[in-house]
């Protein structure tokens, strides 16, 4: 009998111990400060989002607009599904918000029965509008994205090769536009990351990469990859030789005007004085000269709105992205 | 020789009595925050320190996150060889003989293995950085996704051949994991496979759910079948016995020597990682060693070689991080992450813009090292102690550390639900002498090996002889061909031999026994 003696202590064991940790939520705070909070991110620690948030803790910190430490919270599942699930299991919680980006939106929007939305959450406010620009190995023949269009319509499709993210992301999304627009059609290499994505590129596996400004700057200055295209009303001063997708008449008429933009949202049900409490927070934040010259790194445009601004940002992404989403390919 | 004078003033710089605090504050932070399982892996506890990383000027915080990252792997050792608790991918190998030498007294003499070893190969790595960054950088990028496709196709070569007791064992082990490894969301086609659903799954299985319920509960639960008066491990008394000898050093210079070459190179191909590197060479060590036979059952090689291979890949991954920005592994990926938070964009122009801070970086990757050995050899008797604790006590801490570490992984009752359901499949493929391992290594290669077989088909428009077309995935082919070639080979020499070993049993033992009865009845009888 001593085996089933152990068996059960064993058993008893293991659920003490998720008893425990079961019983370890997070209590909420009604005031309009919240105290400690609790960033929600999309990616793991040392992904795109994650860096985004602790930049702007420590901004937040560095300009004394918070005392506190606040930390991150990594929910990498689903490409924003997880986070915003989590917020969505977390009601009335005030110290709890997330960075969300328009990924999130495209994520509810591809996802069957998905497990929570942005419009499931509080959208506080919009901070940043990223670029997308477009490069190529710097030995590569093309100057322009015009000229890549004429090559790969000369010969039999599917015979260039582009890199990026998932299949949903916006640099795929981006590219599916321009090729629906144009009648042409190249292949595509799905990489989690943009440092495969980059090497890709070095090696000639894919001639073609769409990504964020970063992703380059360092390969260009030093003469390995050529900025061809920047999809920006205007030239970036970062890629000056590098002409935008509108002066090529090449902009697709179901591009979204912003492609991809970074904003707050809240748990659901938190409340009206620390809605208030974050957005004046924020709306400071915005303001200092930390977060300007953070932004002008990264060549993003600060685009801080809220309220009804704020849900016609949302509103007019959610519709423009639905005209792309339907060329998908079905696999 | 302008590289060694970096080095040699990145020595300098690192060496202030400010940085040597640091690091040697990482190396404890980092070990006793890494014996946690859940918050153990070398990336979470750099994760979970980085807002006090990036208040410490960049410098000093890089550094400290060296000593972090030194201290927690080292910590992930130990969880593997005491506790047979896998902390990141790259510590599953070090459990196959770490934990059976824990088993059989020598518990104190793995981890001062894994810790000299370590030392030796960090040595080597970083070495092999300051001279070959430039031309390791290039062949990194060779590497394309048939290479890597060829390359995991090795890996998982390897762990049916590694399962020497059945192949058939190994391969179902191996199907299982491979199967595990497809669930969650494909990024080619955006359709959840497996997951029934649910969003947690969303990213795959957990790897830390699946490493400790299948190694460390499963291993309690057979164990709590036993009598409690069963001593499960022995321990020897006194400071000498628990300290490798001059003996296990002279069978391990080889094994040190495989790892540190193997963890180098593999680390430096973007995407490679340890875990592959630590593979390789423990099957590099095992086929080269004399005492096959004690592989799998605690001999110090095993334990020496992957160990090596772990600590020399690190100087390997920093080539591509920092000269391409391309993580290999989580722990890279948040080393990515706090150079971003300092400013400072990793790529070709890091080494020429910022030598100020990239070579003390370097030189305290070793420096880490060196001080992990200094404050760590002469704590593992007391590290060792652990094994002392009445094991009806020890096993309940490691349940309820499980059950704390699966859940704190992302704050999720789900990883305890799904760290329960692997235990019992640890504890039922212990039942049916199914070795675990395969299951584990297969998982983390498999998705790795799917995503680059789905590359290379979309490159060669489904031809499948992109594979023998180039010169680098054919050569490893060749190798994976070659080395079946033998491995079937020797098998069918040791099922040759074991007969005529039987024959001449049987005739040995039958005029002993008389006509009637067999050798198994006679000894029955006796």
């Amino acid at each position: 009998m001593r085996i089933n003696r152990s068996w059960a202590a064993g058993v008893i064991v293991l659920a003490a111990a998720s008893a425990a940790v079961t019983g370890c939520a997070k209590s909420s705070d009604a005031s309009g400060d919240p105290g400690q909070v609790q960033i929600v991110v999309d990616t793991g620690p040392g992904g795109g989002s994650d860096v985004f948030a602790r930049e702007i803790i420590k901004i937040l910190q560095q300009t004394h607009l918070i005392s506190g430490d606040w930390s991150v919270n990594n929910q990498s599942d689903g490409g924003g599904l997880g986070a915003m699930a989590y917020l969505r299991s977390h009601p009335g919680d005030n110290g709890l918000i997330s960075f969300f980006t328009t990924k999130w939106i495209v994520a509810g929007l591809t996802t069957p029965n998905p497990p929570a939305q942005l419009s499931n959450l509080v959208p506080l406010a919009s901070l940043v509008d990223e670029p997308e620009i477009i490069a190529v190995n710097a030995k590569s023949p093309y100057q322009n994205l015009t000229q890549f269009i004429g090559a790969a319509k000369k010969v039999a499709p599917n015979t260039y090769t582009s890199t990026g993210g998932e299949i949903t992301s916006v640099e795929h999304l981006t590219e599916l536009a321009i090729q629906k627009e144009e009648g042409v059609s190249w292949k595509y290499l799905s990489y989690a990351g943009s440092g495969p994505r980059i090497a890709a590129l070095l090696n000639g596996s894919a001639q073609l990469m769409v990504g964020a400004p970063d992703d380059f700057e360092q390969f260009v200055q030093a003469g390995k990859l050529r900025v061809i295209t920047t999809i920006t009303p205007n030239r970036l001063k970062e890629f000056p030789n590098a002409p935008t997708l509108g002066s090529q008449s090449l902009q697709p008429s179901f591009l979204p005007s912003h492609l991809q933009f970074r904003g707050i949202a809240g748990a659901p049900g938190m409340s009206k004085a620390t809605i208030k409490y974050y957005q004046n927070l924020f709306a400071k934040l915005v303001k200092t000269t930390a977060w300007k010259n953070y932004v002008a790194s990264l060549s993003d445009t600060t685009i801080f709105e809220t309220g009804s601004q704020l849900n016609n940002l949302i509103g007019t992404f959610t519709s423009e992205v639905k005209g792309i989403l339907r060329y998908i390919p079905k696999q | 020789m302008s590289a060694l004078t970096h080095l040699g003033s990145g020595l300098e710089a690192a060496l202030t009595l400010t940085n040597l605090v640091w690091v040697t504050a990482g190396v404890i932070l980092g070990t006793v925050v890494g014996i946690l399982p859940g918050l153990g892996s070398p990336a979470a506890v750099i994760a979970i320190l980085l807002p006090l990383t990036i208040s410490l000027p960049p410098a000093t915080g890089l550094i400290f996150m060296a000593g972090l990252y030194h201290g927690s792997k080292f910590a992930g050792s130990t969880t593997a060889i005491l506790l047979n608790i896998p902390t990141e991918t790259s510590s599953i190998v070090l459990c196959l003989d770490g934990h059976p030498l824990a088993k059989r007294g020598r518990a104190g003499a793995a981890m001062g293995m894994s810790a000299i070893s370590g030392f030796i190969a960090s040595t080597v790595g970083v070495l092999a950085l300051t001279f070959s960054a430039p031309v390791a950088a290039r062949v990194a990028l060779s590497f394309e996704p048939p290479e890597f496709t060829a390359l995991m196709v090795f890996g998982l070569v390897l762990v049916i051949v590694m399962a020497s007791e059945s192949a058939l064992k190994g391969f179902i082990s191996m199907t299982i994991g491979l199967l595990l490894s497809t669930v969650g969301l494909d990024i080619f086609s955006n359709a959840t496979r497996y997951t029934f659903g649910n969003v947690n799954l969303d990213n795959g299985i957990q790897f830390l759910t699946l490493s400790v319920g299948l190694f460390a509960v499963g291993e309690v639960l057979i164990n709590i079948e036993k009598r409690y008066d069963t001593s499960i491990f022995k321990l020897p008394w006194g400071m000498r016995k628990l300290l490798p000898t001059k003996d296990d050093l002279k069978t391990c210079r080889a094994a040190i020597a495989i790892g540190s070459v193997v963890g180098f190179v593999i680390g430096a191909i973007p995407g490679g990682g340890s875990t592959i590197g630590s593979f390789i060479s423990y099957n590099l060590v095992k086929s080269s060693s004399r005492n096959k036979s004690q592989f799998g059952k605690g001999a110090i090689e095993g334990v020496a070689g992957p160990e090596a291979a772990n600590n020399s890949e690190v100087g390997g991954a920093m080539i591509p991080l920092l000269s391409l920005g391309l993580p290999g592994n989580a722990s890279t990926a948040v080393m990515l992450g706090a150079l971003l938070l300092y400013g400072l964009q990793p790529g070709p122009l890091l080494f020429t813009s910022h030598p100020a801070i990239v070579w003390p970086v370097i030189a305290s990757l070793y420096l880490g090292n060196f001080m992990l050995l200094i404050l760590n050899l002469p704590l593992i008797p007391l590290w060792v102690q652990i094994l002392r604790i009445p094991y009806w006590i020890l096993y309940s801490s490691i349940l309820v550390l499980a059950v704390v570490g699966a859940y704190s992984i992302r704050d999720s009752v789900f990883d305890v639900w799904m760290l329960i359901l692997f235990s019992a499949l640890g504890y039922a493929i212990r039942k049916a002498k199914i070795p675990a391992a395969p299951l584990l290594m297969a998982f983390v290669l498999g998705s790795s090996f799917e995503s680059n077989l789905r590359l290379s088909m979309i490159l060669s428009h489904n031809n499948p002889l992109i594979f023998v077309e180039r010169p680098i995935s054919a050569s490893i082919l060749a190798v994976i061909v070659i080395l079946l070639g033998a491995s079937a080979f020797s098998r069918q020499r040791r099922r040759g031999s074991a007969q005529v070993d039987g024959q001449e049993a049987q005739t040995e033992v039958r005029p002993q026994v008389g006509p009637v009865g067999s050798a198994g009845e006679a000894t029955e009888r006796k």
